[in-house]
């Protein structure tokens, strides 16, 4: 389930646990539509996701090239993941807490 | 004592399918007190390399089956993948430039990168038209 929040200015994601391929094809475009019209900063809330596929990882560059000049935050992210991201480089383009 | 399990499964080409192979699979090593960072790394090869086979390897519209063997050892955990797609080599797959800015990133090819970062051996064959793959992890 994909829930968006506006929270301290920032347009905040909370996403379901598994962000494999199939989860990611059914949010990307509704993700994709509501950021490239955000004006605030967006920050994706992974609380609770124990796994992303790379799709997710494709997710957040297709986010960050939309987001102007604010970067793209990801918070709560675990081990594994944060492993994933560095592995990808994007551990450096992208906010990671 | 030297252990080994192994679980055997078998899917179509169907991305529909992997769901359920994946709970299987994960129940299989959560059972037998896998760690966390073996069970992700599984649940990424899987995830990586069928969804490449099922969506890219197949050129017509027939099903196909699909068999994973996972066994786990008190060292490591060994996944063989074996399908009749096209043959393919994942570790043939050009390495994503890293170095590139984010708005120059091309969109795909990190997932295969991402296996075979994380593994610590890779193997491929092609035998009798069919694609075999063996993918370690290590426990500890």
């Amino acid at each position: 389930m994909l829930q968006s929040i506006q929270k301290d200015g920032n347009l905040v994601f909370q996403f379901s646990a598994h962000l494999d391929s199939m989860e990611c094809s059914r949010i990307e475009e509704e993700v994709a539509q509501m950021t490239r019209t955000a004006s605030q900063p967006v920050v994706f809330d992974l609380t609770g996701v124990d796994f992303v596929a790379s799709a997710f990882l494709r997710l957040c560059i297709m986010v960050q090239r939309n987001a102007g000049g604010n970067p793209l935050t990801l918070v709560n992210v675990g081990p594994p993941i944060k492993k994933v991201f560095k592995i990808s480089g994007l551990d450096t383009l992208l906010v990671l807490r | 004592m030297y252990q080994a399990d192994t679980l055997r499964l078998s899917i179509q080409n169907e991305l529909a399918d992997l769901t359920s192979l994946q709970d299987t699979v994960h129940d299989f090593l959560e059972r037998r007190a896998a760690q966390a960072e073996v069970i992700y790394n599984v649940r990424l090869t899987l995830e990586e390399i069928l969804t490449n086979t099922i969506k890219f390897g197949y050129m017509d519209e027939l099903p196909h089956p699909i068999t994973v063997n996972l066994t786990l050892t008190n060292e490591e955990a060994i996944l063989i993948i074996e399908d009749d797609a096209a043959a393919f080599d994942p570790q043939t797959a050009p390495k994503p430039d890293l170095a590139l800015p984010v708005e120059l990133r091309p969109i795909g090819g990190l997932g295969l990168y991402l296996v075979r970062s994380l593994a610590s051996r890779m193997c491929y064959q092609r035998r009798d038209d069919k694609n075999i793959l063996e993918v370690r992890f290590p426990r500890s």
